[in-house]
Parts: C-alpha cells; structure tokens; sequence
C-alpha cells in the first residue's frame, strides 16, 4: 500500500516551471530517498505535499487526502524543510512546547523528542547559539513531536557531522523497522544509499527513475552500457557501429558500448557470428548511476 | 482554536525583544510622560493632568501594539516559523485569526497595564499636591476603555498588515512611514483637512480626544466604526492571502 502518492503534479513560478507533471508513490514502512540535483523541484514537490505550496496541476496526498485535510496532522506526519525554521531569540525546548501547544500534544513529548535526537542538556538554550548540525537535530524533533507515522526530511544531513549523519542513519532506519514512512530527500545518493529501500530521482521537475535502490542501480547501469571483449575488436566494433551503437575502447582494449542493453549488443555479436570472451553491464557506482540519470541531456555542468 | 490561541500566547512571552518592549511602555507614563506633562505647561494641575497622562500613554500604546502586531505576523515569515506552526495547523485562516486575536489581546492588557501605571503615577503625584483626585471617575474609564479598544484595533492591524506584507522591515518601515508622515501629509495634499478625521489616527483622536475640537463631526462612535472597518478589511485581507499565498 502507498502512503504518499503523487500525480501528474505540476508547478509553476511565472515562467518557471518548476515541477513538471511528476509522478511517484511512497510506500508504507520504506525509507525512500527523494534525490536530484540542486534545483531538480525536490524542495517544490515537498512543500506542494505538506500544503504549503498549491500545486498548478496535479494532486499529492498522503494516506489518500490533501496534507490540509488531514485529521490532527502532527500526529500522523512529521516534517523538517529547512534548519532556519526557528526564532533565534527563543529557547530551543519552548520552540517545541509552542508547536506542542497548538498540536495538543503531551508537554512529557517536548523532553522525550530532545532527548531522542540528543538535545536534552541544550533545551534550555536560545536556538540564535545553536549550530547548524544542532539546528537539523532540533527540526528532527520538530518532526517526530507528535510520534508521527510519515517522516518528510528535505536535505537533514546538512550541517551533520560524520557522527551526526551516522545517527541520523541509524535513527532513520530505526524509525522504519518500526513500521514508519520516511521520505528523506538529498541531493547526493551517495549520502543516503546506507539508508533507503527505495529512491525517486527526479531531475528538472520531471521523474527520471523510481524503484527499490538495486533496481535501479541495474536498470540504469545495463541501460547504459555494456563492456565486451573479443579476439576479433576491430571487426566488432565496425559491426556494432554499424547497427547504430555508441562504441568507445577502453585503455584495457575492450570495447565499451553505451545506450544499449547487453541482449541487443549479444543479438548484434552474434549476427555477425564473431566471438566474445566477455560481456557484462558495467559495474558503475550508485553515483555514477545517479549522474548519468540525471545529466542525460548534458544541461548541467 | 483555543490551542492555536494558547500557542500565540506562549510565542509572546518567550521572546526577548516583545518582553523588551512591553516592559519600556509600560514603565513609559511613570518615566516619562507625566514629567513631560508637566513640563509642558500645566501650572494648574488639576484631574485633567490625569487623563493627559492617559491620552499620552494610549499615542505611544498604539503604536507598540501596532508595531509588535506586525512583528508578530511578518516574524513568523523572518525567521521560517511560519513553516512548522502550518504544519500544526494547516487551516490557515485558523492561524490567522489566532494570530490576530492574540495580538488584538496583548494590546488590551499592555494597554491597560499601562493605564493602571499613569493612574498610580499621575494619582499619586496629584495626591502629593493636594488635588482631589477621583480615579474612578466616568472620564477615565471611559478614557481607559478608549485606550483599550484603539490598542487592540492597532494591534489587529498591526498584525493583518504584517501578514499581507511579509517582509518585517518593508512592514515596520511602511507603518512608521504611514503613521508619522502620511496621515499627516494626505489630507493636506488633497487640499481636505476634514479627511484627517477618518484616517486610522484620526479616529484614534476622536476616540481619545471626545472634547477636543478636532474631534469634528461625527463623533467617537462613527470613529470607532471607520477604525473597526479598516481593521475588518485588513483581517480579511490577511486570512484570504494567507490562505492562497504560496509558503516559499
């Protein structure tokens, strides 16, 4: 079942159109990773879903309804957008007793969530001296103040240290193992690949690929190429170059085909009735296949 | 709504800089008016000392409440809090209608606060002087009604304005700009002193001021209406924009 689902979402500022008919679902108790370049409309689509953005065409809705129509919202979803969301002359504990306040929430969860997210001997002090990796620990209990069932994080590794992003990791996935959504966005895959069952790229506001973090690691990596090795390269590569496939030879010698899957090169090689002594997709790095999706068509430096 | 309420309540009094400023205008008429008052040239003082003390303590009554309602509102906007308290309560015209009603509130007691200090201070120092004083007069509470009534008004504006803007200082600025220049330079422009009386400050004078000749024609009950309806206007202004206006 899905908790979050987006349809043909669609936004625009002025002439900018910065979501563009995105499509995904979030399924319940995964930690799916929302991933895309900087300006990729990951932030747009969030605040679309929690309502704070209209959308100009499409619909997001979490368990079914618009965020806004949503029975005692804190309850059922937590979320941290930006690490700035805080006056910087008010204490860190009575930031989160005012949200409590409003939610009607238990005052005994204001001490809980600081203690959870490692902020219990801090409460006490102004959010203007906090740093930034204290500031995305005080958004974190922001989120998880009313014991929510759906996580939404934009960036929350910003301003982490190693440690802290070591945490955040392990509470993530705690949170999942205990039947919770999370959507946690980055813009680096390389940053939550330890943590995500599933990923949504998007790229210009459009959905560039959407699946568990393994299948779309292979999906990406045969679609874009295969590396063979043959007695007879010269007379190959003429072969694939004429059946209109992209061949590079690499230092080693083999020959590197891209745009194409290893069953339409086999076909090709086998055609032409030449021998092989290797063909295998290549292995590429989660972030080489993360680049390669989202700079396909060569507009981002 | 009453959770909303209780929530602004708690904003108001965990930060510095409100508690800041309601504390200076409060000690205001002690510390300053009524020496001020005096000075001016009173060389009879009677109880009509006191409620100058208490006309000159509602000027700068309104304006705090006028200001801290849209540092109250466009705040929320400065610092990225409005983000998390939507979250709350993603019903926005809920969130402005707390917002405006708690401000509306804080100004009502700020501005019997400081009342109650003019009238301590101006009694006592009348007292001090042999003048009979009756502090419970029917002029001064109706003056001290009055007092109330603008302040929660200004504050609701305050507010309303703050929401409609946003940006804290282009609000501040534009209020300062409005209240210490324009009410004052319009109706001369427009070659029509009489328009004074129904700008926000007008009315605030007729409200104040019911034996003053500039109180005109019509009187404080069609001020008090023009003052309402403006501050009508504002609020609904600021609930129908907050409640399309995209959060960014």
């Amino acid at each position: 079942m899905d908790t979050i689902v987006v349809e043909e979402l669609t936004k625009r500022f002025g002439p900018v159109l910065a979501v563009d008919r995105l499509s995904f679902s979030v399924g319940t108790g995964r930690v799916t990773g929302f991933l895309g370049p900087n300006g990729a409309g990951k932030t747009t689509t969030l605040r679309i879903l929690l309502g704070l953005v209209r959308a100009s065409a499409g619909s997001a809705t979490l368990r079914g309804l618009p965020y806004a129509d949503l029975p005692d919202p804190a309850r059922q979803v937590g979320a941290v957008l930006e690490a700035i969301s805080f006056h910087p002359g008010r204490r860190a504990r009575d930031h989160l007793r005012i949200l409590a306040t409003a939610a009607r929430l238990p005052r005994a969860r204001v001490e809980e969530t600081l203690a959870l997210v490692g902020l219990a001997d801090a409460g006490h002090r102004r959010v203007g001296g906090f740093s930034l990796g204290m500031r995305q620990r005080l958004g974190l209990a922001t989120a998880l103040l009313g014991d929510p069932e759906i996580l939404v994080l934009d960036e929350p590794t910003n301003g982490l240290d190693p440690d802290g992003v070591r945490w955040l990791r392990t509470l993530l996935r705690q949170l999942a193992g205990e039947g919770r959504t999370v959507l946690v966005s980055s813009h680096l895959l390389s940053e939550v690949a330890q943590t995500v069952d599933d990923v949504v790229i998007i790229d210009d506001g459009r959905l560039v690929a959407q699946g568990s973090l393994a299948e779309v690691a292979r999906h990406a990596a045969r679609r874009f190429s295969v590396l063979l090795r043959s007695p007879q390269a010269t007379e190959l590569e003429r072969v694939l170059t004429a059946a209109d496939l992209e061949v590079a030879v690499d230092r080693d010698g083999a020959l590197v085909v891209s745009g194409a899957t290893p069953d339409v090169v086999g076909r090709a090689v086998a055609q032409a009735g030449l021998t092989l002594y290797e063909m295998r997709p290549i292995d590429h790095s989660l972030e080489d296949v993360f680049l390669q999706l989202t700079t396909r068509q060569g507009s981002r430096s | 709504m009453t959770a909303l309420l209780r929530a602004e309540a708690r904003k108001t009094v965990t930060t510095r800089s409100t508690l800041a400023v309601v504390g200076a205008v409060v000690a205001y008429p002690a510390l300053g008016l009524l020496p001020a008052v005096l000075a001016a040239g009173a060389p009879a003082v009677d109880e009509g000392t006191l409620l100058a003390v208490l006309r000159g303590g509602a000027d700068v009554v309104v304006i705090a409440a006028l200001l801290l309602g849209i540092l109250a509102a466009a705040g929320e906007y400065r610092h990225g809090t409005i983000v998390p308290i939507l979250l709350v309560a993603p019903r926005r015209e809920r969130f402005v209608a707390a917002k405006l009603g708690s401000q509306a509130a804080l100004a009502a007691v700020l501005a019997l606060a400081v009342s109650a200090v003019g009238l301590l201070a101006g009694g006592w120092y009348l007292a001090g002087r042999d003048v009979s004083v009756r502090v419970l007069s029917a002029d001064v509470l109706g003056t001290v009604g009055a007092v109330v009534l603008v302040a929660s008004l200004y504050a609701t504006i305050g507010a309303a304005v703050g929401a409609l803007v946003r940006n804290q200082t282009a609000a501040v600025a534009g209020a300062l700009i409005w209240v210490l220049a324009v009410e004052n330079v319009v109706p001369l422009v427009l070659r029509s002193p009489g328009l004074k009386r129904w700008l926000p400050g007008g009315a605030v004078d007729r409200l104040l001021h019911v034996a003053d000749p500039l109180a005109g024609t019509g009187g404080p009950w069609a001020a008090l209406v023009a003052l309402a309806g403006l501050t009508a206007v504002l609020a609904a202004g600021a609930a129908l924009f907050t409640r399309s206006a995209d959060v960014r």
